[in-house]
């Protein structure tokens, strides 16, 4: 047993103490993230930029532009005719929304006045001209409203105007929206913990295979002749490997949790199905770091084709991208690597709020690729000198 | 006592080792002496377990290494070939991983690694790390850390390859007070001068085969009247070469370079020989040494070449 910790004890402190290790197991995933998440951006918080010409500048153009500024989808900016068209020409905006002069009147003889002028990229485009409709629709009610209502008084229709179209909290809900399940099967991870998770999971990889690597230093550098000299077994020299694996992978992703936690709010979900599946994920990775350190012979090459291997399997493995968006062949042979599973364990117990029961399926899968992986890896670690 | 009975080794077609046998008693300092490539690592690698053997067995004291593995590693320290060590970890980092991996732990372990360090004098120079040592440091380090368990025998396998001749003299001179101690030593080079300053009894090795086993005194009988000549020369003639090997009186003849040196029964008719030989092909002689009783004119003896072909 003294000689598994010491074993354990000298790989942790061997790892810890190469600047780049630290560099791979923590800098760049946290940096990967805060970039790819950044730059993607969230997609259910983001809002398009939209340019308002105003040249009715009246009370019913201004209160529809204020009507407009609420809209959850768009960010609204004023802007001069001549202005607003350079900027979507140059497309430093996504759609011009044109007020035209005599906007008021056309409003009062309920013909619709606005022009709305975007390129084909916009796919929001219907969602935004359905917007305008609405608000158009509201403000020629309340001026029909206006109308009728100063002929049956003696109100000033102006008055009353202006009372009617100023913005209140006036919510006026429709639709009360119910969830059925608060464990929808299609929900998907945010942009933001798609990055943190996905660049964890490889640069997890990455230390393993750093780490498994240890295997063949140890040969290069003779001391693995002189632990084959000392009075331990070869299970114990393989249980400490095995545990100093494993506890630098759990090292590092807990760190990467609380971090990614602390620093991009990201929520990982429950605890003991988020330790069972990470377990899981973790053993999977340093079977397959094991099964490359036996089948090549020296570090580099190991680093090379590791370096291959993991960057393949995670574009297949949906780590940069969800899978639901590759043609179906490659969701087909996405099943054969670790990843697949990984990520769909994740998007279970982060996105939709599942536990370990919902995905002990996952698990099992990936306890499959461990136990093949680390089968043919052990298999071929070569124990005489 | 170590006994090595009839240890057999093949790699491939190649057979490194053939039916090698020899005691070593306790408390000696036994030498396996031989050029690169003589099997003497391999042999060393199957003593101590590293390597399995195709046939034969070693006995520790009585212990069977092929039986008893776990057992007759606790009684070995072996200094391997290669600078085995952590080169980013300091040397008293090293040192404590290896002990603990002895079995080594607490004040026990803390005292021998102050001790091994004082052996190998780094104590000053304890807390840098290994990359940062010099060769001859590095070395030294690697036979500290085959005796953190004071074990009974301590098998070396040419522990002193390109150091500095100051690193080297300090090894040499700590081998000799560990076996004056009682430590029995198993000490692999291929210079003879180590084995002739360390060892009583040697065994010469060749092509995977001993070819000679004996105390010293015993094996310079192999030279009885003999002398090996060294003629150092400012080039030379296949001509001068075809003469030399035609003589009746020389044994053996190995060319390296521009220096010759033969084996002969007759030194001083040889000599004559040589010279007379010499001035008529026009081969100049800078230097001509007469070597007698050392183990390089064993070997040549035995085996027509130099321990460092």
């Amino acid at each position: 047993m003294l000689q598994v910790v010491a074993l354990i004890w000298l790989e942790i402190k061997k790892l810890l103490r190469t600047p780049s290790s630290l560099v791979i197991m923590f800098v760049m995933p946290l940096l990967f993230t805060f970039i790819f998440g950044s730059f993607f951006g969230d997609v259910e918080n983001r809002k398009t930029q939209i340019t308002v010409v105003d040249q009715d500048q009246t009370m019913l153009s201004k209160a529809f532009i204020k009507r407009l500024s609420q809209d959850p989808i768009i960010e609204i900016k004023q802007a001069s005719r001549s202005v607003g068209e350079e900027d979507l020409k140059e497309k430093k905006t996504a759609g011009l929304i044109l007020i035209p002069e005599g906007f008021a009147e056309k409003i009062t003889t309920g013909s619709s006045p606005v022009i709305f002028r975007h390129g084909p990229e916009l796919t929001i485009a219907v969602s935004i001209r359905q917007t305008l409709d609405n608000t158009i629709s509201q403000l020629m009610m309340k001026v029909k409203a206006a109308n009728l209502w100063s002929v049956y008084s003696d109100g000033k229709k102006e008055e009353l105007l202006k009372q009617l179209i100023e913005p209140r909290n006036e919510s006026v809900v429709s639709v009360q929206s119910e969830q059925l399940s608060a464990n929808p099967k299609t929900k998907q991870l945010s942009q933001l913990s798609q990055q943190a998770v996905g660049f964890s999971i490889m640069f997890l990889m990455f230390m393993i295979l750093t780490a498994t690597g240890a295997i063949l230093q140890a040969r290069q550098i003779g001391v693995w002749s002189r632990l084959m000299l000392a009075p331990v077994t070869r299970l114990q020299i393989l249980l400490g490997y095995l545990f100093a694996f494993f506890l630098m992978g759990w090292l590092q992703f807990s760190i990467l949790m609380v971090l990614s936690s602390v620093l991009f709010g990201i929520e990982w979900g429950d605890l003991l199905g988020m330790i069972v599946l990470v377990s899981a994920v973790l053993l999977a990775v340093i079977g397959l770091g094991l099964l490359l350190a036996g089948i090549v012979k020296t570090v580099e090459q190991q680093s090379a084709i590791g370096t291959l291997v993991i960057v393949s399997t995670c574009m297949l493995g949906g780590i940069f991208w969800p899978l639901e968006v590759v043609p179906e062949l490659m969701q087909k042979v996405a099943q054969f690597v670790p990843q697949t599973w990984a990520m769909k364990g994740f998007t279970e117990l982060m996105a939709r709020g599942g536990t370990l029961g919902d995905i002990w399926e996952y698990v099992l899968i990936l306890l499959g690729f461990a136990v093949v992986f680390l089968g043919i890896g052990i298999s071929r670690i070569r124990f005489e000198a | 006592m170590l006994q090595v009975k009839e240890l057999r080794k093949r790699f491939g077609d190649r057979e490194a080792v053939s039916d090698i046998s020899f005691t070593v008693n306790k408390g000696e300092c036994f030498g396996l002496l031989g050029p690169n490539g003589a099997g003497k690592s391999t042999t060393i690698s199957m003593i101590s377990g590293l390597l399995s053997s195709d046939h034969g067995d070693v006995e520790i004291d009585g212990l069977s290494v092929k039986k008893n593995l776990m057992a007759v590693k606790k009684k070995m320290g072996v200094v391997p070939q290669e600078i085995a060590l952590y080169p980013t970890l300091s040397a008293k980092e090293n040192l404590y991983f290896w002990g603990r991996m002895y079995g080594l732990r607490g004040a026990m372990l803390k005292k021998r690694v102050d001790e091994v360090l004082e052996i190998v004098g780094l104590t000053d120079r304890a807390k840098e790390r290994i990359d940062q040592y010099s060769g001859g440091m590095k070395r030294r380090i690697n036979i500290g850390a085959a005796l953190l368990h004071q074990p009974a025998y301590l098998i070396m396998d040419e522990p002193t390859v390109g150091i500095d001749p100051q690193s080297r003299n300090h090894i040499l001179e700590t081998v000799k007070e560990l076996n004056k101690q009682g430590m029995t030593v198993i000490y692999t080079s291929h210079y003879m001068e180590e084995v002739e300053f360390l060892c009583e009894r040697i065994a010469i090795m060749d092509h995977g085969k001993m070819i000679a086993l004996g105390r010293k005194e015993e094996l310079y009988q192999y030279l009885v009247g003999g002398t090996s000549i060294r003629v150092v020369t400012a080039g030379i003639h296949e001509n001068w070469l075809a003469k030399l090997k035609e003589m009746a009186n020389v044994q053996n003849i190995v060319v390296q370079e521009d220096t010759v040196i033969l084996s002969t029964s007759n030194k001083q008719e040889l000599i004559h020989q040589v010279i007379a030989t010499a001035m008529d092909e026009k081969i100049e002689i800078q230097t001509l040494d007469i070597q007698e009783l050392n183990l390089e004119a064993v070997f040549l003896h035995l085996t027509g070449r130099s321990l460092r072909d």
